[in-house]
């Protein structure tokens, strides 16, 4: 990804510096934020989650897995449809940002979940306690269906190799617009979009997801995307029908159908409030 | 008929490539190395090559081409001792292998640009980052205790970049400085670092708003 281009790309205005401060906060979730009251009104079913907010009391008697992420999509929603999708009953921890914009509700948490790199998303399974999304999406795949990692080492390599594209453009180009938007980076990214979504398109030929025509896990990562990008520049698929396709037919799984139509389902937003551009 | 050897393709600086370097000198894994000294060079071959996803650093071994440095350095670790074999393990260098990237891309963006947002992230919130290593990496000889894996040689060039970015940067990280000399004692390592192959620097694009 590193690549010594004129620098250019990477200037933004002085008038971005705060929202996009905020943006790589969110990208590392390295800021804390205490959590709010039960966040009952923004989901339906209050029971999923765990306790107030100062209860970290998480134990191993508990035998549902807890989520721990921001109330929005974010990248944690691909968590949450790898567990719909693994038919697995999961507990959610949703963070707010405060009232004033915030990180104020994660700190409260932060130091006191035992985790060695406090951040979100975290995940609880039993003993194990995981940062980092994509470690959290290959450990449930090893543990509840291997194949979603690549039934054959060619495959886990293809998938690698998407996995960190789809990274780059989605933490470093995709949120870079949307959460220190201007034009001229809301155009960077959309110019950016074209060729690297053109070449996911080459790439998947006629296969019914992205490595093959099984899925796996980077499949999920690349539908949030995919549905991430849309959102932001509603004709950014018209040119590629076949990531338009795999929309539709992640959408169509019968596990994610499901999931779609549930009151645990968090239909948005997808950023958080404090984004230049929330989506 | 001899089998041609593979060939990785980077710049002419150690960046993102060099741990990829490191692990095939570890595990004596024979490759020929394209070092790019322009971009004009790189832009020449760029779209030619038939990788799916054109950018250095590049594999291209057979049918097989492929790009992202993590993807590379894994391809090459898999069905070796640099690969962790239990669920733990596995689960462990995922993990490090993702917090790792954080902290290498917060300095190397801070550098690319010189300016804030990064500017402020590289400043505030990198070091408690590099604490938490710091504090998971005590009493342990590599990430996984004592069995040195892939995610070791990522960590190795973090800490050679922060290093060379700031020669003080680890006085106040006594385990990971510790670590650093360590791993430049593994007697693969020392060898290839005493090689005329060895890239000594810069670690980044010389172009950078703040080069090291």
């Amino acid at each position: 990804m590193f690549n010594p281009l004129p620098l250019k790309k990477y200037q933004v205005s002085t008038t971005c510096i705060l929202i996009i401060l905020n943006y790589l906060l969110y990208c590392s979730s390295a800021t804390e934020e205490t959590c709010t009251k039960p966040l009952g009104n923004s989901v339906e079913d209050p029971s999923l989650i765990k306790g107030d907010c100062q209860s970290s009391g998480h134990t191993m008697a508990d035998s549902k897995p807890l989520l721990g992420y921001w109330n929005i999509r974010g990248l944690g929603q691909t968590v949450r449809f790898l567990l719909a999708y693994l038919d697995v009953d999961f507990e959610e921890k949703r963070y707010e940002l405060t009232p004033e914009l915030t990180y104020d509700n994660w700190y409260a948490d932060k130091e006191k979940l035992g985790l060695d790199f406090p951040n979100l998303p975290y995940l609880f399974d039993g003993p194990e306690k995981i940062t980092e999304t994509r470690a959290i999406l290959k450990y449930l795949s090893r543990t509840r269906k291997p194949e979603l990692l690549g039934k054959a080492a060619e495959i886990a390599t293809k998938i690698d190799m998407v996995d960190n594209f789809l990274y780059d453009l989605y933490y470093i180009e995709f949120a870079g617009a949307v959460y220190g938007y201007t034009d001229e980076l809301a155009k960077a990214f959309k110019e950016t979009a074209a060729v690297r979504l053109g070449r996911l398109s080459t790439f998947m030929k006629e296969n019914e997801w992205i490595t093959g025509n099984d899925i796996t896990y980077v499949d999920f990562f690349l539908y949030e995307c995919l549905y991430q990008f849309k959102k932001f520049d509603a004709n950014c698929l018209d040119k590629f029908p076949n990531l338009a396709g795999l929309i539709t037919r992640f959408e169509n799984l019968p596990e994610i159908k499901k999931y779609i139509g549930s009151p645990k389902f968090l239909q948005g937003p997808i950023t958080l409030a404090s984004a230049a551009h929330p989506l | 008929m001899a089998e041609s050897k593979p060939t990785l393709g980077y710049w002419k600086i150690r960046g993102l490539a060099q741990p990829i370097r490191f692990l095939l000198t570890y595990l004596d894994v024979d490759v020929n190395e394209k070092r790019y000294g322009t971009f004009e060079e790189w832009q020449a071959d760029k779209l030619n090559l038939g990788l799916a996803f054109p950018n250095v650093p590049y594999l291209i071994d057979g049918d097989l081409k492929l790009t992202e440095s993590r993807a590379i350095l894994r391809h090459f670790a898999r069905d070796t001792a640099l690969n962790p074999n239990t669920a733990d393990a596995t689960r462990t260098c995922d993990m490090l292998e993702n917090v790792l990237w954080d902290i290498w891309f917060g300095l190397l963006r801070y550098c690319n640009s010189g300016v804030d947002p990064m500017k402020s992230y590289f400043e505030n919130e990198i070091p408690k980052k590099i604490g938490y290593l710091n504090t998971f990496m005590e009493n342990k000889k590599f990430i996984l205790g004592d069995q040195i894996s892939y995610v070791d040689f990522i960590l190795y060039e973090i800490l050679y970049h922060y290093t060379t970015y700031s020669a003080e940067y680890l006085d106040k990280y006594s385990v990971l400085s510790q670590y650093k000399k360590s791993f430049e004692a593994i007697p693969a390592i020392a060898k290839y670092i005493s090689s005329e192959d060895y890239i000594k620097g810069p670690c980044i694009n010389p172009m950078a708003k703040i080069p090291f």
